[in-house]
């Protein structure tokens, strides 16, 4: 018996172009992600404040960072993700799969020992800047998905 | 107009250089159901995957609908159904869901959605059950859904990658005749990837067989049987003692190239000789026969010859 190719051989079959097919899965993904992370920030929240004497709010800068800033990084991070699996072939998933949690954890951990040290603090003008990056990040994966290839993805999911 | 719903040219494809497919060339006429048959690895999935622009070419044409099926070309994928291997469902959406999705997909208009979805629901017999999870289906279940949704768009043509594999015998017969329903009320072209003789047999009105890569034969179901009818006489002798003498006289014949016995019965495929050569032949030598019957090769045969014939030359 030959391995399926689950639902997108079917899907490359449809009218949806290959970057249509993308950005779905992207929101597919990004969506169920930020409901995750806005749930963890609240519970963030809800516990500093069990342990404080005082009500601690996000400052405006946070506030915003979380509404703008995650998800487009969720999206991005998804949408590279994606974006390299129909590009590498559905064979090399795995593989990447754990290459770039891998990659993403020891940037938390560089990250945190940072934030610890109070080496950052969420400012407007970083807020700004990572959000630019994103938007700049998606547009160029949305613009790369035109060398997606069908050929390449039929044949790596047979 | 333009009485093909698909025409394929002097079709080639390689891979890495090894040669997959050569010099294919067939049509199927619109409203016909068309039967794509070969052993596994004899270029039957890539055959298709090039007539669903999902590959290309090495050389030659395919036309789908008059049209290339070029992977950018998204008006061709609008008037085609496809089911594969896998159903292209969503297991944890109910069985309306999933159509709903591909009704969307496939941009069917808002009004006709409902209508349409329950009458593919109707049409699959899962009407009762269009609530329920597709995760929690059963095989033939998630095949005849498939197939219902591979219909959401009305297609002009609807490609089949063996549809009954895998299935129980009853669910079997049940997706055979929603095939068979599909071209009779709908005048559907319907393109069967199969290796399933059987079902190319109570389906199909023509056929091509495919080997190493190569049509090796294309017809109706009935040429197809006619140009490889070499006479095939099955005898029922009185007793087994006859069976014997006469299974015996005819292997030591030339012309009897294939002999069998069964009990009191003998199965002969001849060459070239006439039938009644080998029942004159049986009464010159005593034989007392009950019943000779001659038998229709069925297309399980004209295939296994086809392949054995081409193992032979190679």
């Amino acid at each position: 018996m030959r391995r399926g190719g689950g639902i997108i051989e079917t899907l490359l079959c449809t009218p949806l172009s290959l970057r249509q097919i993308w950005a779905g899965k992207v929101l597919g993904v990004t969506i169920p992600a930020y409901l995750i992370a806005l749930l963890t920030a609240a519970l963030i929240t809800l516990i500093a404040n069990v342990f404080s004497t005082t009500i601690l709010l996000p400052s405006p800068a946070v506030f915003l960072h979380i509404v703008l800033v995650v998800p487009a990084f969720i999206a991005v991070a998804v949408g590279l993700l994606g974006f390299g699996h129909l590009l590498l072939g559905m064979r090399e998933n795995q593989i990447m799969n754990i290459t770039i949690f891998v990659a993403i954890f020891f940037a938390f951990s560089l990250a945190n020992t940072n934030v610890i040290n109070g080496g950052y603090a969420v400012s407007w003008a970083m807020v700004g800047g990572m959000l630019s990056i994103a938007v700049l990040l998606l547009a160029l994966i949305s613009y790369l998905t035109r060398y997606l290839n069908k050929e390449r993805i039929t044949t790596t999911i047979a | 107009m333009d009485m093909n719903a698909i025409e394929i040219h002097d079709l080639a494809k390689s891979f890495n250089g090894s040669p997959v497919l050569d010099e294919i060339n067939f049509k199927v006429r619109k409203g016909e159901i068309f039967g794509y048959l070969g052993p596994n690895g004899s270029g039957k999935t890539t055959t298709m995957r090039i007539m669903l622009g999902l590959l290309k070419p090495s050389s030659g044409r395919a036309l789908i609908l008059g049209e290339e099926p070029d992977e950018h070309n998204g008006s061709i994928r609008s008037r085609i159904g496809v089911l594969l291997e896998n159903n292209g469902l969503y297991e944890r959406l109910s069985a309306y869901q999933n159509l709903l999705y591909y009704a969307r997909l496939y941009g069917v208009p808002e009004p006709d959605r409902v209508e349409k979805i329950e009458r593919l629901l109707e049409f699959a017999g899962l009407s009762d059950r269009r609530n329920e999870k597709t995760g929690r289906f059963s095989t033939g279940m998630k095949r005849k859904l498939g197939l219902a949704r591979a219909m959401i768009n009305d297609p002009e043509i609807l490609f089949l990658d063996e549809p009954t594999s895998g299935l129980d015998p009853e669910s079997r017969m049940l997706v055979r005749d929603l095939i068979l329903r599909l071209s009779e009320e709908g005048g559907m072209t319907v393109f069967l990837n199969t290796h399933d003789l059987s079902e190319v047999e109570k389906v199909c009105s023509n056929a091509a067989i495919l080997e190493g890569g190569r049509i090796r034969v294309c017809d109706t179901i009935v040429g197809l049987k006619r140009s490889h009818d070499t006479p095939v006489l099955e005898i029922t002798l009185v007793d087994t003692e006859y069976a014997v003498r006469t299974l015996d006289i005819l292997t030591s014949q030339d012309h009897a190239c294939d002999c069998e016995r069964d009990d009191r019965r003998v199965t002969v495929t001849l060459d070239d000789e006439s039938p009644s050569t080998v029942l004159a032949m049986l009464v010159t030598n005593g034989i007392a026969a009950e019943e000779v019957k001659n038998v229709t090769k069925s297309l399980e045969a004209v295939y296994l010859d086809i392949v054995k014939r081409r193992r032979e030359h190679e």
